[in-house]
């Protein structure tokens, strides 16, 4: 009797817990599932502003960058990155389709920005919202996709073109777009972000009428579509909007930025929130006790390119007095003070120097750096706004139209002597008139490379002018004038002008073909 | 429909479960007070009893209906079902017994309140035929009397002692006595008792003895755990390892007890990647690796879930790990990389307390490490050398490099050893303290025990003091209650853990910078710099002074666990009972971490600091993990034989668990002083977070076994899962298993054959369930919001959030199918053992990532049930025991073990997965190293124009020359091919005893064939960024040294650089894993102290390693995915130690 007691007790105790299902539905209590998002414009403005985060730059040092501020002048004539970076590969020839860094890098960033994008354009319209706003919510959309397209189509070419939300099967089986067909989806979408856009963005940082026209610009500009410039640059001008900044030393400062001649920029800010860039940490000059990267260094050849003030020649017991001083704001030359330290240190006991591993020790990168030492930011914080497409390159943009159609070459000296002597702090020798198209052409080609140094644009112009054989190859040299790197040893071919699709895409998608050459 | 993801915290099956808990807990401390109850003598006790025709159970049943008298006995020693009449009034029990019990073969005794029935002598062969008269009536016969023991103490009944040569013989009594008539002072007693190894002793005129049995590994009552329950060994059907932690185990110095598992079982291979203090847990691998997601094998420590970090080595008895998929079924869907069931010691009812204490001091250093260039000078001109190979300009003036070779003040113009100068001797110690025994009712095992253990990297180092109880009390004839609680408190240092680097990570990267010209220290004491400089002053290196990171700040790690467990037993009937525990395994991790700012100076005073130091600034943190899992589980059992030949056992059972981990973290940068280690003290960079994470899981099981005649068996289990890992619909999964055994040896005809003490057939068939992801909620679509997905408008915050992982809502259960046909032979009167397994292990629906195209924008690929797997091998054992215990014999054992495993991967992705390094992909091994394959070293650069004529690069002479594998004259991811195998096909060990006049010399080794690792890593390579350089490069190829395998020495060339088989390195390795030399004293010597036990011995540990003539590196017990740096070393430790018994 007992022990059949005992028997129902047990089996009791053993069934109940198994009756109720449920103790097997655990669900996270931190993140937000499918069928409960999106609800309202502020889950919108959650997916939309992820669209914006893809632009921010990753690990710097590892070239995980988008737009990466100089960085890139290190696949150029510009600049010696130290480190056998993927662009350091990039600018001497030895870059391998297997590589990672910069070559992969930008390729995800920019898929993730059309991906998020297409999901947002999806989601966009499930949620109940203001027929006006959801316009322009959806043209911000359009404005990053095609962003991200112009930059695609700049450095790999064709690429499939992701207009939906995209399985991984569908992946696996995309096929490249041609080139042309790249360019066209770029310009469409830019088309909508213009048609809809306003011109003044509700928030600062947000796309607007004028970022988009500036980029499509820009889209004609790097397809070498000389034809549609001008006209495009005019509806730029009719916003009424832009226009030089008085202070070339003072655009890339904390306090001017979003200033009149930025059409778009990337927005950083500071504190824990993770807005910031390591940007200061991995380029600055070291001073004291600690160093920072100088990831990236002014070569011989760019201090070379800039002028002297008068069109003198340049004074070799003073090399660095009289000349254009863009080249100061946007280098550090033996006897300047940065940080409040001179440079470089092998002069100066005491001094600022170059991290240890750069062996280029005699310059280095001011452009973007943040002054002075109080204000700099705690690592990962660095909260300078990375400048996309500014004014004096829109200018720049109308002047290379013109004199590569060959239609009024005086303008487009106009254009460009404004860029040389409107601002405050830069007025060198205007050119002259009359101008013949191949010494316009000279000159517009150096007006570029000086004017957006360390801004990551001339590696595209290198390539879309297909100069690289002209100024390749070219020797780095040290300050005892020892060959340091040797950029394209064996000489420029044509095929470097596109990065290779990397090898990993091409190995899980046989559809998609490599670019030649590589 | 929209689900409430949050009602299931507010449903019943929680509360109730911690209803139920609050019910055992009371129910237990009841019992356990109720262990008060008097004890008093049942000699006087009286009975009545009237019964015609019954049976002896049943008059057993009336006497305990009737009396506090309770029956212990075996069912084979008592014919229960002969039926009597008895008839007493009012009669004491003993003649009650006796009338009971009178002409059969079982006999009593009375204990207590205990009557102890056992099987009498009658049916020992041996004696059967035994004419008493003939000895009695001998002339000069000489008594000897004596106690048979077994090791504990414990007295032995019913032992054999047998002249030798003759037929005289007698067994022992209850309390182990005998007396012996022998007719030859010079005679030898041959002393055996099954489960033991068998003794001879020589009188030698003595006339009392004391003699003391070993238990015999190779006895077939050898008792295994399996899953939910003990099997003899001889009626396993499945593959089972086991592991008894003898002398030799617990005097090894384990700062982990996983290692006691490496290179001793067959099937197992045991790796220790780690030997950093703390945190030195191996990986563990049964059979191979058996899925592409987590393999580690379940490990169940007394039941209940654990790891080998939550255990003292010294509290464990031993370990069974369960291979085949039929023996682990019954663990259902955590168990398909096999079960590791951990026994922990306990004590036995009415056994004498026994005090252990075990101690041991040892000395740790590196071992095997990589051959570096030490000199400065030498160091400076390779540079200069490969610079110059790259037409590059040289980087260290000759100025400078003369200036090192013919300075000699270490401060100025060192040559550092970075190896020597990091790493040091660093202490071990370890205590350990244990009492057990038992009474009649209760008996319990208590432990105590400090593990002290410096690092070899400096400023590392943990403590660990653990304390365990375990307490089973029967409390009547019915009930059986136990607790078992175990509480482990370690503490572990470190030097402040970068964020970026993580644990120790900045220690490794500067010690694969650390060139020889950093001096570690100056002159006067600081920290030292590099000495390199050229003639403007100017450093020529960044400063990796690995000392100064070794000694920044803190990491401090206090973990704390506690396990408790109780259980209870309930026999309904002789054949059925029910058992149910409760247990919860908690840890409480909290770490802090700060950091500090140390400089490091040259010798004419310049601070330097180390690459990238502190370069979040100063930092003070805390971070709390705390995790709990609960599980509940109950079996019924059921074992009943009929008609002495179907045995048949059943168990079915159910387990709930639930799992919760929840962590917080705080930090704050600058402090305003240095020194202040609180997060308060911080002043700004605060940062919190602080997450949830859950599962639980339902499963019910069952098990049937039946032997027939004690010959054939057969065993069927099944399991169902249900996981919370899974979309409803998905959860539930099925693993049956089944198993076979056919015992040869129990036949007559293989008896007749007169070889064979034990031959067993057996086969396994059996599925086995994996759902063990990283993740815990792999099916559910989720939108991730954090900072990193946010931007900022207006110069403000704005939040983001995006669909970072891709998601496979339908993902299920994989299953693993596994074949396991098995022999066990054992030859030689035992000595001998041999255990033989072929396997077939078929994991298919593998849950796994597949690789994704980057165009979905580097989301996280899903969970998608698509891999397949098989494991082909076998595993053999062979023992042999020489059954020499004595001291004056020698004794000598020997084990060998070894396992095969042929890894394939059968199915991953149609056509070829991507051209990654560790290759998955359909027809290769699991991770093989795919990359490109060097042929040679291009003698001239018109060669390498020839062969890569297509290429973007061109490689010129002293490049390495790859085969170009479709012959385009270019090199890209269609010319890589398989270059190495990663899974060792062949993993081994073998020990070996030799024991002789108290003196024990034992060594293992363990080894595996057919691995390699990929290499390339900062020791390895030549790069501007480490100019460090291994002594190989010193015959790299030029062209006055064309015969070089090594390509020409050039700072980080891409070309060479490349995925190859030039980083490719056999590991195949026999180790000197551990080598023990001990002494026991005589038990004449120390009883005389009261002691039991005392045995002194020498320990060492990774003595040597046998390697391919060109490996360089550390010791190569190591992860074979990892490259070779960045890894704790494990160190080398020569140890004292004593243990004592009394």
């Amino acid at each position: 009797m007992k022990n059949k007691l005992y028997i129902i007790v047990c089996v009791a105790i053993f069934f109940n817990t198994s009756c109720d299902k449920d103790v097997l539905n655990v669900a996270p209590e931190d993140r937000i599932t499918t069928d409960v998002f999106p609800q309202n414009e502020d889950d919108i403005n959650l997916l939309l502003n992820g669209v914006y985060n893809e632009m921010h730059d990753g690990f710097l040092i590892w070239d995980e960058f988008l737009f990466g501020f100089g960085m890139l002048d290190g696949a150029t004539p510009n600049s010696h990155n130290w480190g056998n970076t993927n662009v350091t590969r990039i600018g001497n020839g030895s870059l391998a389709t297997g590589d990672s860094g910069f070559l992969t890098f930008r390729w995800t960033k920019c898929f993730a920005i059309i991906n998020r994008a297409n999901l947002f354009l999806d989601a966009v319209e499930t949620v109940d919202l203001d027929d006006s706003k959801r316009k322009i919510y959806k043209a911000e959309a359009h404005f990053l996709r095609g962003l991200a397209y112009s930059i695609l189509a700049d450095t790999y070419g064709g690429v499939p073109l992701i207009e939906s939300v995209l399985t991984a099967q569908e992946s696996r089986e995309l096929s490249r777009a041609t080139l042309q067909q790249t360019w066209d989806f770029v310009i469409s979408d830019y088309d909508i972000a213009i048609n809809d856009l306003p011109v003044e963005a509700s928030e600062i940082g947000r796309a607007t009428k004028g970022a988009a026209l500036g980029m499509k610009m820009r889209a004609f500009l790097y397809q070498n579509n000389y034809d549609m410039i001008v006209e495009v640059v005019d509806e730029i001008d009719a916003l009424n909007k832009y226009s030089l900044f008085p202070n070339y030393e003072g655009l890339f400062k904390l306090e001017n930025e979003n200033n009149q001649e930025v059409l778009f920029d990337v927005q950083y800010i500071r504190g824990e929130n993770s807005q910031g860039t390591m940007h200061d940490q991995f380029s600055g000059v070291g001073t004291g006790s600690f160093t920072r990267g100088s990831r990236y260094v002014p070569t011989q050849d760019l201090i070379d390119a800039y002028e002297t003030i008068d069109g003198s020649p340049v004074d070799p017991d003073n090399p660095y007095s009289n000349r254009d001083p863009r080249m100061k704001f946007t280098c550090v030359v033996p006897g300047d003070f940065f940080l409040g330290f001179q440079f470089p240190n092998y002069i100066y006991e005491g001094g600022a120097y170059n991290h240890p591993g750069c062996r280029l020790k005699q310059f280095s990168a001011r452009k973007y750096q943040i002054e002075p030492l109080s204000e700099l930011p705690p690592v990962g914080q660095s909260d300078l706004n990375y400048i996309v497409l500014r004014y004096a390159d829109v200018l720049l943009a109308k002047a290379e139209a013109l004199i590569e159609t060959g239609q009024d070459i005086n303008t487009a000296i106009i254009l460009i002597n404004k860029v040389r002597t409107e601002r405050n702090d830069v007025k060198i020798t205007p050119l002259s008139m009359g101008l013949s198209q191949f010494e316009a052409r000279e000159a517009l080609r150096h007006e570029r490379r000086v004017e957006f140094a360390f801004e990551g644009t001339y590696w595209s112009d290198i390539r879309r002018w297909d100069i690289g054989n002209e100024i390749f190859p070219y020797e780095v040299r040290d300050q005892n004038g020892d060959v340091i790197e040797t950029k394209f040893p064996n000489g420029y071919l044509p095929f470097y002008n596109l990065l290779p699709i990397p090898d990993g895409e091409i190995s899980l998608n046989e559809n998609l073909t490599q670019n030649p050459g590589w | 429909m929209k689900k409430q993801p949050n009602q299931w915290r507010l449903g019943k099956p929680l509360l109730n479960y911690d209803l139920k808990m609050k019910l055992t807990t009371l129910f237990l401390i009841t019992t356990l007070f109720g262990l008060q109850a008097n004890n008093s003598n049942g000699q006087n006790t009286k009975v009545t009893l009237d019964l015609e025709n019954t049976t002896v159970r049943e008059i057993i049943d009336k006497i305990e209906s009737s009396t506090e008298l309770r029956f212990i006995y075996k069912i084979k020693d008592v014919n229960l079902e002969r039926k009597m009449s008895l008839k007493v009034e009012s009669e004491q029990i003993e003649t009650v017994l006796n009338a009971m019990f009178q002409n059969t073969i079982t006999v009593y005794r009375i204990r207590g309140k205990h009557i102890v029935l056992r099987q009498g002598y009658e049916e020992k062969s041996l004696l059967k035929n035994v004419p008493k008269e003939n000895s009695i009536y001998k002339p000069q016969d000489q008594i000897i009397t004596g106690t048979v023991l077994d090791g504990n103490g414990t007295p032995l009944p019913g032992a054999s002692v047998v002249e030798k040569g003759t037929t005289n013989g007698v067994q022992t009594d209850f309390d182990g006595n005998f007396s012996l008539d022998i007719s030859d002072e010079n005679a030898i007693l041959v002393i055996s008792y099954i489960g033991f190894a068998t003794k001879e002793i020589l009188v030698d005129g003595q006339t009392n003895l004391a003699i003391t049995l070993n238990e015999s590994t190779a006895g077939l009552d050898e008792v295994v755990v399996v899953g939910f329950g003990v099997q003899k060994k001889v009626n396993l059907t499945g593959a089972i390892s086991t592991v008894t932690f003898d002398e030799e185990l617990s005097n090894r110095p384990l700062t982990n007890a996983s290692q006691a598992l490496g290179g001793t079982a067959s099937g197992i291979w045991v790796s220790q990647n780690s030997g950093q203090p703390g945190n030195d847990a191996a990986q563990i691998r049964v059979r191979g690796w058996g899925t592409l997601n987590n393999s580690d094998p379940l490990i169940l420590i007394d039941g209940i879930e654990g790891t080998f970090n939550q255990l003292n080595p010294n509290d464990i008895d031993n370990i069974s790990v369960l291979k085949d998929a039929a023996s682990a079924a019954i663990y259902g869907s955590k168990a398909s990389n096999g079960v590791v069931l951990i026994t922990t010691k306990a004590g036995t009812l009415n056994e004498k307390m026994v005090i252990n204490i075990n101690s041991y001091v040892g000395l740790q250093s590196l071992g095997e490490r990589y051959d570096m260039v030490n000199n400065s000078a030498e160091s400076m001109e390779l540079t200069n050398l490969a610079l110059s190979n790259d037409g590059v300009g040289a980087v260290y003036p000759q100025s400078t490099i003369q200036a090192f070779r013919s300075g000699n003040d270490p401060f100025i113009y060192p040559n550092t050893d970075w190896f020597k100068t990091l790493f040091r001797t660093a202490e071990i110690q370890e205590h350990n303290l244990s009492i057990r025994g038992g009474n009649e009712k209760t008996s319990s095992y208590l432990s105590f025990n400090y593990l002290d253990q410096e690092g070899i990297i400096p400023n590392t180092q943990s403590q660990r003091y653990g304390l365990r109880v375990n307490v089973e009390s029967k409390i009547n004839n019915w009930l059986k209650v136990s607790a078992k609680v175990n509480y482990i408190n370690r503490n572990s240092e470190e030097p402040y853990s970068d964020v970026n680097r993580g644990s120790l990570g900045r220690v490794y990267i500067m010690l694969e910078g650390a060139t020889p010209f950093i001096a570690p220290f100056t002159s006067d004491g600081r920290f030292g710099s590099v000495q390199a400089f050229d003639e403007d002053g100017v450093l020529l290196y960044d400063n990796r002074n690995a000392l100064i990171d070794a000694a920044n700040g803190s990491t401090s790690t206090v973990e704390n666990t506690l396990n408790a467990a109780a259980s209870v037993d309930i026999k309904f009937t002789d054949f059925l009972s029910f058992s149910t525990t409760l247990s919860t395994n908690r840890t409480w991790n909290l770490q802090d971490r700060w950091n500090e700012s140390l400089f490091g100076y040259t010798s004419t005073g310049i601070e330097t600091i180390t690459k990238n130091y502190n370069r979040e600034g100063l930092e003070v943190s805390r971070n709390q993990i705390t995790s709990g899992q609960d599980i509940m589980f109950a079996t019924l059992n059921f074992q009943k034989s009929y008609a002495d030949k179907h045995n048949i056992s059943a168990l079915a059972g159910m387990q709930f668990e639930s799992t919760k981990i929840r962590n917080v973290f705080a930090r704050r940068t600058n402090p305003p002083k240095e020194g202040l280690t609180q997060v308060d003290a911080g002043t700004e960079g605060i940062q919190g977070s602080g997450n949830f994470v859950g599962f639980n899981m339902l499963s019910y099981f069952g098990r049937i076994n039946y032997s027939f005649l004690d010959k054939y068996l057969v065993e069927a289990n099944i399991r169902t899962d249900g996981s919370s890992r899974f979309k409803e619909g998905n959860r539930w999964g099925v693993f049956p298993g089944f198993s076979a055994g056919w015992r040869l040896s129990q036949e007559k005809f293989i008896q007749d054959l007169n070889v064979f003490t034990n031959l067993k057939l057996r086969a396994s068939w059996g599925q086995l369930g994996n759902q063990n992801l990283n993740t815990f909620w792999p099916y559910l679509t989720v939108i991730n919001q954090n900072n990193d997905l946010s931007y900022n408008f207006n110069g403000g915050f704005a939040p983001g959030a995006a669909n970072t992982t891709l998601v496979d809502e339908d993902i299920t259960w994989e299953t693993s199918t596994t074949f396991d046909v098995g022999l066990d032979i054992g030859l030689l009167n035992g000595k001998v053992t041999i255990e033989a397994d072929y396997f077939k292990k078929t994991t298919e629906d593998i849950l796994v990532q597949l690789p994704i195209p980057q165009l979905l924008g580097g989301v996280t690929p899903p969970f998608e049930n698509v891999g397949e797997m098989v494991n082909e091998g076998f595993d053999l054992v062979v023992n042999y025991d020489n059954g020499k215990f004595d001291r004056s014999e020698l004794g000598f054992q020997t084990g060998f073990n070894i396992t095969y495993i042929d890894n394939e991967v059968t199915k991953f992705r149609g056509g070829n997965s991507p051209d990654q390094l560790y290759l998955i992909r359909e027809g290769q091994p699991y991770r093989s190293l795919y990359a490109f394959k060097v042929e040679g070293i291009y003698q001239t650069d018109q060669e390498g124009l020839n062969h890569m004529p297509n290429n973007s690069f061109k490689p010129v002479a002293g490049n390495l020359r790859y085969v170009d594998v479709n012959g385009d004259g270019q090199l890209n991811f269609e010319d890589k091919q398989v270059i190495g195998n990663t899974i060792p096909e062949l993993t081994f060990g073998i020990s070996q005893t030799f024991k002789y006049k108290g003196v024990d010399l034992n060594f293992l080794f363990q080894g595996l064939l057919g691995a390699d690792i990929y290499n390339q890593n900062n020791f390895t390579k030549v790069a501007f960024e480490n100019r460090i350089l291994q002594s190989r490069w010193k015959d790299a190829w030029s062209p006055d040294n064309t015969n070089s395998n090594l390509p020409q020495l050039r700072l980080d060339n891409n070309w060479d650089n490349q995925q190859s088989s030039f980083w490719v390195q056999k590991l195949d390795y026999i180790k000197l894993k551990n080598l023990q030399l001990g002494y026991s004293f005589p038990e004449s010597i120390i009883k005389k102290i009261g002691l039991n036990k005392l045995y002194l011995y020498a320990n060492a540990q990774n003595v040597f390693a046998i390697t391919p003539k060109d490996y360089d590196g550390f010791d190569p017990e190591t992860d074979t995915f990892n490259n070779g740096a960045g890894v704790y070393p494990i160190p080398r430790i020569i140890s004292i130690g004593l243990n004592i018994n009394f």
